[in-house]
C-alpha cells in the first residue's frame, strides 16, 4: 500500500471515535450536497479542525478553515476523481488544512496577529500547571512561532507543520509533497534557525 | 537576557511540543462542524438555485451501472459529454426509469421551477423525446394548448398585482431602482430567485436581490437615500424598502454602513438575531453563526437583540450573545478600505461624549444648605436647584475646543445641528447663553434656591438666593452682566443692585427702567407672545417689575419685592434660626441628601385660600365643605425631589397630611401584597394594581361627599337603587375586597386584550348582583324593543365561566371567580390563560424586566403600581403607529422618537406607598436626574433632550 495512505490513516486514527459519534442535524433537503462530500465531512471534520486549531490557535479560525476547505471541495470544478480522493482524503485534507490555516494567518497580517488575544488557548494554558507569568509567556511564545511560520515561504511552513505539529516523518513528507527527503531536511533546518532567531528577538525585546 | 543556543533549542522544542499537544475540546469540534455543515448546506442550496450544479461527483471514468450514468448527467446537460458517451447515456435513460427521473430532476433544477408545471404536463413519450434531444424544448402544439391557460394566468397575476398595489401603496418601495454598486473589488453576484449574475461597478440591483461578495472580494453599495454599505468578503445581504425606511437584511458576513441622514425615516439592519436602527451614522454589523456583533464608529445606533434594547455610541460595541468576545472596534473594521479614516473618526467622535461626561463632574447630592434658613418664616414654596452652570458651561467650552481642533468633527457637529439657514444665528445664540450660564455658574455656590412667601393679598413674593463664591468680585461681575443683558435685550432689562436696604424706596424706579417699561409696552402690541418668552424674568410679567438684587455677607438675593429682601436682612441680623414645620421638613430632605427639591406648604396655602381665590361667601362654604369631606383640607406638604445614586435616580413625590388621612384621601390603603398580579403574565404590555381600603367605606365617603356637594346626584342614585333593587353598598361594594388590577396582556389588535382582576369576598353574591343587573337592563331593553343581554354559563377545566353578551353588540364581557378574585376579560380564552398564568407561577412578578425596573428598597410591597413595557407590542402595530405618529410631532426633536422606532422602549415602573399621614409616589429613572448629563444637555448624540432644542423652543424658531 502507498506509504502516504498508511500514514494518513494512522494520523487520523485517534480522531475516528469522534467522527463515529457525529450526528448531523440534517433537515430534509431537496438539494443536499451529495453523499460523497457528506461522508468525507463526517469522517474527517475533526482532523481538519484539529490541524487548523494547532496552527491558528483559535477556534474561530479553525472553524473558518474547516468551512473554507469543504466549500472549496464543493465548488472545485477540477477536483480529482472522487474515488481516488476518498482513498487519499486524510492526507489531502491534512495538507489542505495546514495551507488554509497559514493562508488565513498571512492574510491577517503581522500587526493584528499580535493584537489577537486568543482566549481559547489562554483557557487551555490556564488549566495547565504553569504559573501566571509562565502561562502568559507560553502563549506569547506560541504566537511568535505561529506568526513566524506565516511569514515563511509556503512550502517551508507546510513542511514544518507536517513534521512538528502533525508528527509525520521526513520520508513521509518527502513522498507526500513529491520532493526529496534531503530538501525536507534542509527546509526543516532553515525553519528551526529562523524560529530560534525570532524567539531570541522576542525574549530580548 | 542573552540566550545561548542550547537554551533556545530547548525553548523552541518545548513550544513546538506544546503546540503539537494542543487539543481543542471535542464538544467545540462537533459544534463547529454542525455549524459549518449547516452553512455548506445553505450554500449548496443557493448554488442549485444558481443552476451551477457542482456538487455531484466528477464523471466516472468507466461506466458500470446506474450510479455511474448519473454522474455523467450534469456534463450531459451542459453538453460537455463526448458524442459516444452522450449516446450511451441517452440510450440508458430510455430504458431505466430511475435514471430518467434523475435526469429530469436535474433538468428541472437547471431550468428553474417555473418550467416544472409544463414539464409535468408532458406525456411519457414527450418526456422521452425531450430527453432525447438533450434539451427541454416543449413541442409547439403543446405550447399552443397552453396559450389559453397562460392568458388566464396572466390576467389573474395582473389583477392580483393591481389589488396588491392598491392595498400596499403606502408601504410600497419608494425607489426600488436606485440602488447600485458604487465599487466592486473582486467577484460580486446578484442572486435573484431564478438567475445569478455578476455585478460590477455601476450596476443596479433591485430590492430583495441577494447581493453576495465572494472570497477575497469587497464591494460598496449605494442605496437610494445615499447610504453606503461596505461589504466584507463572503457576505450576503438583501435590501427592503418601504415608507418607514430601508432595511438591510444581513444574511451573513460583515458590513459597514454609512447611513445618510434619514429625516423622519430610519435605516434598519436586520441580522438573524438583532435589529439595528439608525438615523444617520457609521457603524459595523458582523453577523456570524454564533451571534452578531454591532460596533459603532460614529454617532448613535439603537440595537434590539433578544428582547433587550441597547443604545450604542461611537466606540461602543454589543454582541447578541453573552460570551461572544468583543474586539476593539478598530480591529472589527480593519478589513475596510476606509479603515484608516474610520479609525480617525472613531478616535475623535468617541472621545467627545465620554470625555465630556467623564471630565465634567455633575453636581452630586447635597446634604446641607445655608440657604434654607435664610428664607422667611411663612415660606410656602421652595425650590433647591443644583448649580449646573459651571458643568454645563465647561462642557460647552470643551466641545468648542474639540471642534476647533478637528475639522472632521466640526463637519459632523454641523451635520448634527444644521437643519435650516438660521442655524448660524442659533449657534451664536446658544454660544451667548452658554457663556452667561457658565459665567453665573462660576460665580455662585453649588445651589440656587427659589422661595416664595404669600403677601397680604395672597400674591406670591418670590426670592432667588444663592451663595457667592467671590464676594468682592461679584458686584463688578453683576454690573457687567447687567450691561450685557441690557445691550442684548435693547434695554428691556430692569435690574437694580441695592447696597443699602434701609435706604431704598419702592416707589421710585430709576429712569432707565421707566424708559424700558414704556418702550416695552409700546412694543408688546407688535411682538407675538412667543417672542416675549425669551426675555428675562422681569419681562414675563404683564407690567414689568424691577428686579432688586442685594449682595450681602457672601450671598446674593434677588426679588421683585423689597419686603422679601428686608425679611432676609432681618433674619440675617437677628441670627434667628428657628424653623417652622415646613423648614423642618425641608431640613429632613437635605439630611437624606438631594439633587433637586421642590416643596410647597399646602397647609398654609390652603389656609390662605380665601385671599387667593377671592370666592364669594357661598362658593367658599361649598368649597370648604368639599375639601373637608374629601379629606384634602388636611393636606400639609408636597415635596418633589430627585436623588441621584450611581446607577439610577429616584424621583419621589410625597404628599403629607396634618393627621391620619381621611375621606377620599384615605382610599389608597397601606402597602400590601398584591395577589392580583399573579394573574398577569410576564409579557404584559401594561399593568397597574392598587390596594384600597374597604370598597363599602369608599361608597360611604362618596355618598357623604355627594350629600354635601351635589344632593341632586345622590337622589338620582338612590332612585336608581330602589328601581333596580340593587344596593351599591351592600350588594356590590361589600362583596369586594380591597385589591384591584388592570392589565393589557396579549394582542393589542384587533381589540386590546384587557384584563381586570378584583379581590372578591362574596363571589356568589357578586354574581347574583351582576345577574340581577343584567335582568334589570333586559327589562329596560325589552321595553324599548331591543334584543337583551344574556349570561351564558360554561364549564372548562373545572372552572365556571360567565359570558355576558348581546345579540347586536360584538363585544363580550367574560368573568370567572378563582381563588378569591374576580377575573374579567373580553374573551373566555383570555380568562383561561389568566388562570393558567396563576397556576404555573410564571407571572409578571417573575419577569426579569419587571424586577429590574423595580427599585431596591426594604419594603417589598406597594399601595399602587404602574408598569409599562410596550416593546413587543409596538412591533405588531408598528406600521400603523409609525404612520399616525408622523402627523403629530409633539416631541422636541424633529421626527423622533416615533412609536415604531425601537427607541424609548425601556420598561418603566412607577409606584406609590400610602402611609397613615402621607402618600409617597416614586418613579425611578436610569442615568442622571431626569436622564440629563452635560453631554445630553449640549445635544450630543445619545440624548433625547438637548439644550439647543430647548433654546429653539424658547426662541420660537421652527
Amino acid at each position: 500500500m502507498d506509504v502516504i495512505n498508511t500514514f494518513a490513516l494512522e494520523a487520523a486514527a485517534p480522531h475516528k471515535h469522534a467522527a463515529a459519534r457525529f450526528e448531523f442535524a440534517r433537515p430534509a433537503m431537496e438539494h443536499a450536497p451529495p453523499t460523497t462530500l457528506e461522508t468525507m465531512f463526517r469522517e474527517h471534520h475533526a482532523l481538519v479542525y484539529r490541524t487548523a486549531y494547532r496552527i491558528t490557535g483559535s477556534r474561530t479560525d479553525a472553524e473558518d478553515v474547516l468551512q473554507t476547505i469543504f466549500l472549496r471541495l464543493m465548488q472545485s470544478s477540477e477536483k480529482p476523481d472522487t474515488r481516488d480522493l476518498n482513498l487519499r482524503a486524510e492526507a489531502y485534507l491534512c495538507r489542505a488544512a495546514i495551507n488554509a490555516s497559514l493562508d488565513l494567518m498571512r492574510a491577517r497580517g503581522r500587526a493584528s496577529f499580535v493584537a489577537f488575544d486568543d482566549t481559547d488557548e489562554a483557557q487551555w494554558v490556564k488549566d495547565s500547571a504553569l504559573n501566571p507569568e509562565a502561562r502568559h509567556e507560553s502563549i506569547e511564545l506560541r504566537n511568535v512561532i505561529r506568526r513566524t511560520l506565516a511569514e515563511m515561504s509556503a512550502r517551508t511552513a507546510e513542511v514544518f507543520a507536517l513534521r512538528y505539529f502533525e508528527g509525520y516523518g521526513n520520508a513521509e513528507i518527502a513522498r507526500a509533497l513529491d520532493i526529496s527527503p534531503l530538501v525536507v531536511g534542509v527546509q526543516l533546518h532553515r525553519a528551526r534557525v529562523r524560529l530560534q532567531n525570532e524567539l531570541k528577538k522576542f525574549l530580548e525585546s | 537576557m542573552k540566550q545561548n543556543k542550547k537554551q533556545l533549542e530547548n525553548l523552541l522544542d518545548e513550544t513546538i511540543a506544546s503546540i503539537h499537544h494542543t487539543q481543542p475540546e471535542a464538544a467545540h469540534i462537533e459544534d463547529a462542524a454542525a455549524r459549518v455543515w449547516a452553512r455548506l448546506e445553505t450554500h449548496a442550496q443557493s448554488d442549485y438555485a444558481m443552476n451551477e450544479i457542482k456538487l455531484e461527483s466528477a464523471p466516472a471514468a468507466q461506466v458500470r451501472g446506474c450510479a455511474d450514468y448519473q454522474t455523467l448527467m450534469p456534463s450531459h446537460i451542459r453538453h460537455e459529454l463526448s458524442p459516444a458517451r452522450a449516446l450511451l447515456l441517452e440510450d440508458h435513460t430510455r430504458e431505466c426509469v430511475a435514471c430518467r427521473h434523475a435526469m429530469q430532476n436535474l433538468k428541472d433544477a437547471r431550468n428553474g421551477v417555473a418550467n416544472r408545471s409544463v414539464v409535468q404536463l408532458q406525456t411519457k413519450n414527450q418526456r422521452v423525446r425531450a430527453s432525447n434531444r438533450a434539451r427541454p424544448v416543449a413541442p409547439l402544439y403543446q405550447l399552443a394548448s397552453h396559450v389559453a391557460q397562460w392568458r388566464v394566468a396572466a390576467a389573474v397575476v395582473v389583477a392580483c398585482c393591481l389589488v396588491a398595489l392598491a392595498v400596499w401603496q403606502p408601504f410600497a418601495p419608494m425607489s426600488a431602482v436606485n440602488m447600485s454598486v458604487e465599487a466592486a473589488d473582486g467577484a460580486l453576484y446578484r442572486i435573484a430567485a431564478s438567475d445569478t449574475a455578476p455585478l460590477t461597478t455601476g450596476d443596479r440591483f433591485a430590492v430583495n436581490d441577494h447581493v453576495r461578495t465572494a472570497k477575497d472580494a469587497q464591494a460598496t453599495l449605494r442605496l437610494s437615500d445615499g447610504s453606503l454599505i461596505e461589504m466584507r468578503e463572503r457576505s450576503q445581504l438583501a435590501v427592503e424598502e418601504n415608507r418607514d425606511g430601508a432595511t438591510i437584511n444581513l444574511e451573513r458576513g460583515q458590513i459597514i454602513v454609512q447611513a445618510a441622514k434619514q429625516g423622519d425615516k430610519s435605516l434598519f439592519v436586520r441580522t438573524s438575531d438583532a435589529l439595528v436602527a439608525v438615523k444617520g451614522t457609521t457603524f459595523s454589523v458582523n453577523s456570524g453563526t454564533r451571534a452578531s456583533r454591532i460596533a459603532v464608529i460614529e454617532g448613535e445606533v439603537k440595537v434590539d437583540a433578544g428582547g433587550k434594547q441597547h443604545s450604542l455610541h461611537a466606540g461602543e460595541q454589543a454582541a447578541t450573545r453573552t460570551g461572544l468576545e468583543t474586539v476593539p472596534v478598530a480591529q472589527e473594521i480593519s478589513w475596510s478600505k476606509n479603515a484608516a479614516r474610520y479609525r480617525q473618526l472613531l478616535a475623535e467622535a468617541k472621545g467627545v461624549r465620554a470625555d465630556i461626561d467623564a471630565r465634567i463632574t455633575r453636581p452630586g447630592r447635597r446634604y446641607s444648605t445655608r440657604l434654607l434658613d435664610l428664607t422667611a418664616t411663612g415660606t410656602v414654596f421652595y425650590v433647591g436647584l443644583p448649580n449646573w452652570g459651571e458643568s454645563l458651561g465647561e462642557a460647552h467650552k470643551q466641545l468648542q475646543e474639540r471642534l476647533a481642533q478637528n475639522p472632521a468633527l466640526a463637519g459632523w457637529w454641523q451635520g448634527q445641528n444644521t437643519n435650516n439657514a438660521n442655524d448660524t444665528k442659533r449657534e451664536a445664540h446658544i454660544g451667548f447663553m452658554m457663556d452667561r450660564v457658565r459665567a453665573w455658574g462660576s460665580q455662585l455656590g453649588d445651589e440656587i434656591a427659589i422661595s416664595a412667601t404669600l403677601d397680604g393679598k395672597g400674591e406670591p413674593a418670590p426670592l432667588v438666593l444663592a451663595e457667592v463664591k467671590n464676594a468682592n468680585g461679584f458686584r463688578e461681575f453683576l454690573t457687567r452682566e447687567i450691561e450685557t443683558l441690557k445691550s442684548q435685550s435693547n434695554g428691556h432689562v430692569s435690574i437694580r443692585v441695592i447696597d443699602d436696604l434701609s435706604n431704598v424706596a419702592n416707589a421710585t424706579p430709576p429712569a432707565v427702567s421707566n424708559d424700558a417699561v414704556k418702550k416695552s409696552r409700546g412694543d408688546s402690541t407688535r411682538r407675538d407672545s412667543r417672542r416675549d418668552m425669551r426675555q428675562d424674568k422681569p419681562r414675563q410679567d404683564k407690567a414689568p417689575q424691577e428686579l432688586f438684587v442685594w449682595i450681602h455677607d457672601g450671598f446674593v438675593f434677588a426679588s421683585p419685592s423689597l419686603d422679601a429682601l428686608r425679611d432676609v436682612a432681618a433674619k440675617l441680623e437677628s441670627g434667628n434660626t428657628t424653623r417652622d414645620a415646613f423648614h423642618e421638613r425641608l431640613a429632613d430632605v437635605y439630611r437624606d441628601g438631594t439633587n433637586f427639591v421642590l416643596a410647597a406648604d399646602l397647609a398654609t396655602i390652603l389656609a390662605r385660600r380665601d385671599a387667593i381665590t377671592q370666592d364669594t361667601a357661598q362658593d367658599a362654604a361649598t368649597r370648604d365643605a368639599m375639601l373637608h369631606q374629601t379629606g384634602f383640607d388636611d393636606l400639609q406638604f408636597l415635596i418633589i425631589e430627585s436623588k441621584d445614586s450611581d446607577t439610577r435616580t429616584e424621583n419621589i413625590a410625597t404628599v403629607s397630611f396634618k393627621g391620619a388621612r381621611r375621606g377620599m384621601a384615605s382610599w389608597l390603603a397601606a402597602p400590601h401584597a398584591m395577589g392580583a398580579l399573579d394573574f398577569i403574565s410576564r409579557d404584559a404590555h401594561l399593568a397597574s394594581a392598587f390596594v384600597v381600603k374597604q370598597p363599602a367605606t369608599i361608597v360611604d365617603d362618596l355618598f357623604a361627599t355627594l350629600r354635601n356637594v351635589e344632593p341632586d346626584a345622590l337622589t338620582e342614585i338612590e332612585t336608581a337603587q330602589n328601581e333596580s333593587g340593587v344596593n351599591l353598598r351592600a350588594d356590590l361594594a361589600a362583596t369586594m375586597g380591597g385589591e384591584f388590577a388592570f392589565a393589557i396582556d396579549g394582542a393589542l389588535l384587533p381589540f386590546p386584550s384587557w384584563k381586570l382582576i378584583a379581590e372578591v369576598y362574596q363571589p356568589a353574591k357578586l354574581h347574583e348582583t351582576l345577574t340581577r343587573l343584567v335582568g334589570k337592563a333586559n327589562e329596560r331593553l325589552r321595553a324599548e324593543n331591543k334584543p337583551g343581554l344574556e349570561i351564558v354559563t360554561s364549564e372548562l377545566g373545572g372552572h365556571t365561566y360567565y359570558t355576558i353578551k348581546s345579540a347586536n353588540f360584538p363585544v363580550e364581557f367574560n368573568y370567572t371567580f378563582a381563588e378569591g378574585y374576580l377575573i374579567a376579560a373580553p374573551s373566555r380564552a383570555l380568562l383561561a390563560r389568566a388562570l393558567e398564568t396563576k397556576a404555573s407561577g410564571d407571572n409578571l412578578r417573575q419577569s426579569p424586566r419587571f424586577i429590574a425596573a423595580l427599585p431596591e428598597g426594604s419594603d417589598p410591597n406597594y399601595s399602587a403600581l404602574f408598569y409599562q413595557n410596550f416593546a413587543g407590542a409596538l412591533d405588531s402595530i408598528a406600521p400603523f403607529a409609525g404612520r399616525f405618529a408622523k402627523k403629530g410631532n409633539g416631541d422636541l426633536r424633529n421626527g423622533q422618537p416615533r412609536p415604531a422606532d425601537i427607541i424609548a422602549r425601556v420598561p418603566t415602573v412607577a409606584y406609590a406607598r400610602a402611609f397613615d399621614d402621607r402618600i409617597v409616589i416614586s418613579a425611578p429613572s436610569k442615568d442622571a436626574p431626569f436622564g440629563i448629563t452635560p453631554a445630553t444637555l449640549l445635544g450630543l448624540p445619545g440624548s433625547s433632550f438637548s439644550m439647543s432644542d430647548v433654546m429653539k423652543q424658547g426662541t420660537g424658531e421652527q
